[in-house]
């Protein structure tokens, strides 16, 4: 080992405790938006660890790749730049949210201010939700470094991890371990479940609302459209029965089945628009 | 922490130049390497009825008739992913092996659902395309029969199909296909009990592919957003690997919506209720019975499976009336079972012999009206 690594200590030790004190930090954050801010963050840095790894000990051996632009910056200013917009939007969406919460639905109004007070209850939910499942992906990620950090210690000392690369394969290794374990488990199914069924919730809600407004308008919704494709498919299928029966009725004479010959000879590589023009024929 | 005894700082600092240098060089190339192709064994379309196409392969020139198989083989695929990766290049492709091996082969592409299919049913797939397929293979080949390949989710279909139509199968072929849901290693599963499905199909209409791409991505995080990438690095210099990775990455994200109220059915009575295995399935009230299922039957699975556990697929041999009945086990994954390299000299081979065997056995209708 070289003197600079004895002044800098165990760099596996290090590493994990940036990482467990990064996920700490973000956990104390002021408020839920910056701390889903933070948290969202960190979680993008799983796919980074290696990369952040990087750039920690490329500072650290003051190595040329560690100085100018950070090359691995490009995820960081995406995802903050959601994050950002989230934060706007959420802050305003929750203060909307409470108020309509506290308004009684009366008045000519009464069913739009319904919709909108579900739709706020409905999004207060998704977020409570969200907020919980976030939780416990941190959890997994500070039992991940724990079970690395045991593992470093049981290794074996005449085999000891030669490369950070290593340090990386061995850090999925534990993470997997640990999810596999939450995912595996009731509690996370059915809280996993319990956020998709309030995000289904909230943008049925949404829909509503903008149904209502596009009603106004006399423009057409969704639900106008799903009523089409289902009268749609209910007469094809009719349609369809109709022409088993005539086919059946046809197949009584031989002259006929070789009439249905020819039909079939021109329904194959045929699309099913042209073909009634080909029975019509 | 002990420290680790023989750490040399210089060679970690030079381990991260090295890895920065093949980031940089591994832009340059992917920035380079333009629109990746994908699959080319010549195919003509035969049929086409709605979203699906039904194609047939172009038999490979210079195989001896004798080494031909006799009776077509119509693979179903899923409706999850497309079915290009049974043709994924030239030199990892189950069809091209197939057909060099003399097997006359049609595939049913799906297509990609709009809005206008969100009411399709199981029943549809079950009971009108899939019959409606069999019909256009066997008038295209002269046979009365076909043998039918089903993989992954499109193998749970055509149980359904053969089990109401067991006179239009001669041989069946399921390849990592699920039967039980309801065993200890299904994750997915365990996932959906909780999942309000009615809910999700009227919210979504049609169930986003990108939805169900973040289901499978979270199934193992940490290997599939994040090591993946990391290892590409160690193959950024070679122009072929890079572009067998994009091919891949293409596929696995190129996921077709599912059709709404199909996806509900699907998850609701093969997934939750496990009505295949139960024996307890009807499609427009006829009963699924596996029991009809009486002709000769392989079963193909990974043994790494993590989408499929074999488990899920290896309950079929006690619910099947066949007789004969093959099991293969093939040691990979759910992807590796179509693009490794031991996946193309082993499981083309398997499903050629098996069914050459059966040909022989039987013997199929000798009429060579095969079209080119």
């Amino acid at each position: 080992m070289t003197d600079r690594a004895a002044h800098d200590g165990d760099w596996i030790a290090a590493w994990i405790a940036r990482q467990r004190e990064a996920l700490e930090q973000a956990a104390r954050a002021r408020n839920s938006e910056e701390q889903a801010a933070d948290l969202g963050r960190r979680w993008g840095e799983v796919g980074q660890a290696f990369l952040d790894g990087l750039r920690q000990f490329a500072g650290a051996s003051g190595s040329e790749s560690g100085a100018g632009p950070d090359p691995f910056n490009i995820h960081d200013a995406l995802l903050g730049a959601w994050t950002t917009a989230t934060m706007f939007h959420s802050s305003v969406a929750e203060q909307a949210a409470e108020l309509l919460r506290r308004l009684p639905p009366v008045g000519i109004a009464r069913e739009q201010a319904e919709a909108w007070r579900e739709l706020a209850s409905a999004q207060a939910e998704c977020r409570r939700l969200e907020h919980e499942l976030r939780s416990v992906l941190t959890k997994v990620q500070f039992d991940a470094l724990d079970l690395l950090e045991k593992r470093v210690r049981e290794r074996d000392p005449q085999q000891p991890i030669g490369s950070f690369r290593e340090l990386y394969d061995l850090w999925v290794e534990c993470g997997e371990q640990v999810y596999g374990e939450l995912a595996h488990s009731p509690a996370y199914s059915k809280l996993q479940a319990e956020l998709g069924n309030a995000a289904m919730r909230l943008r049925i809600r949404v829909q509503t609302v903008l149904e209502h407004g596009l009603k106004q308008l006399d423009l057409p919704t969704r639900s106008e459209l799903n009523s089409l494709h289902r009268q749609v498919r209910e007469l094809r299928l009719e349609l369809e029965r109709m022409r088993e029966r005539s086919d059946g009725n046809r197949r009584r004479t031989p002259a006929e089945s070789a009439t249905k010959r020819k039909a079939t000879q021109v329904r194959r590589a045929t699309p099913r628009k042209t073909r009634s023009k080909a029975r019509a024929r | 922490m002990t420290k680790p005894p023989d750490i040399d700082y210089d060679e970690i600092a030079r381990e991260m130049r090295e890895f920065s240098q093949r980031v940089g060089q591994g832009l340059s190339a992917l920035a380079s390497i333009g629109d990746v192709t994908i699959g080319g064994a010549p195919k003509d379309a035969v049929f086409t009825l709605d979203k699906l196409t039904l194609y047939r392969y172009r038999p490979v020139e210079g195989v001896a008739g004798k080494d031909r198989v006799r009776v077509p083989v119509l693979i179903c695929y899923a409706l999850v992913n497309r079915p290009y990766m049974m043709d994924l290049q030239p030199d990892r492709s189950i069809i091209r092996r197939l057909l060099d091996r003399g097997v006359d082969l049609y595939l049913i592409d799906w297509g990609y659902p709009d809005g206008a299919d969100r009411y399709l049913e199981v029943s549809d797939y079950v009971q009108r395309y899939l019959p409606q397929c069999v019909a256009a293979v066997c008038e295209a080949s002269g046979q009365p029969q076909v043998n039918l390949l089903g993989v992954c989710q499109g193998g749970t279909l055509s149980l359904c199909y053969t089990a109401l139509e067991p006179q239009r199968v001669r041989n069946l072929i399921t390849m990592v296909t699920p039967v039980d849901f309801r065993t200890p290693e299904n994750l997915l599963t365990k996932w959906s009990e909780h999942v309000d499905l009615a809910q999700l199909a009227a919210a979504t209409g049609n169930v986003p592919g990108e939805m169900l791409n973040a289901l499978f991505l979270g199934l193992m995080p940490f290997r599939l957003t994040s090591q993946k990438y990391v290892d590409l690095m160690d193959h950024i210099e070679d122009p072929r690997a890079l572009e067998n990775f994009l091919r891949m990455e293409k596929w696995i994200f190129d996921s077709p919506d599912q059709p709404g109220e199909m996806f509900r059915q699907f998850m609701q009575w093969f997934v939750k209720e496990n009505r295949l295995a139960e024996g307890v399935l009807e499609l427009d009230g006829r009963p699924v019975d596996l029991r009809q299922i009486r002709m000769p039957v392989l079963n193909i699975f990974a043994s790494q499976d993590h989408l499929v556990p074999p488990s899920a697929s290896k309950p079929l041999a006690r619910l099947l009336g066949a007789r004969d009945y093959t099991e293969h086990e093939f040691r990979g994954g759910h992807i590796g079972i179509y693009v490794s390299g031991s996946a193309q000299r082993e499981i083309p081979d398997r499903i050629a012999s098996w069914l050459r065997a059966r040909d022989a056995r039987a013997g199929g209708v000798r009429r060579d009206t095969r079209r080119r």
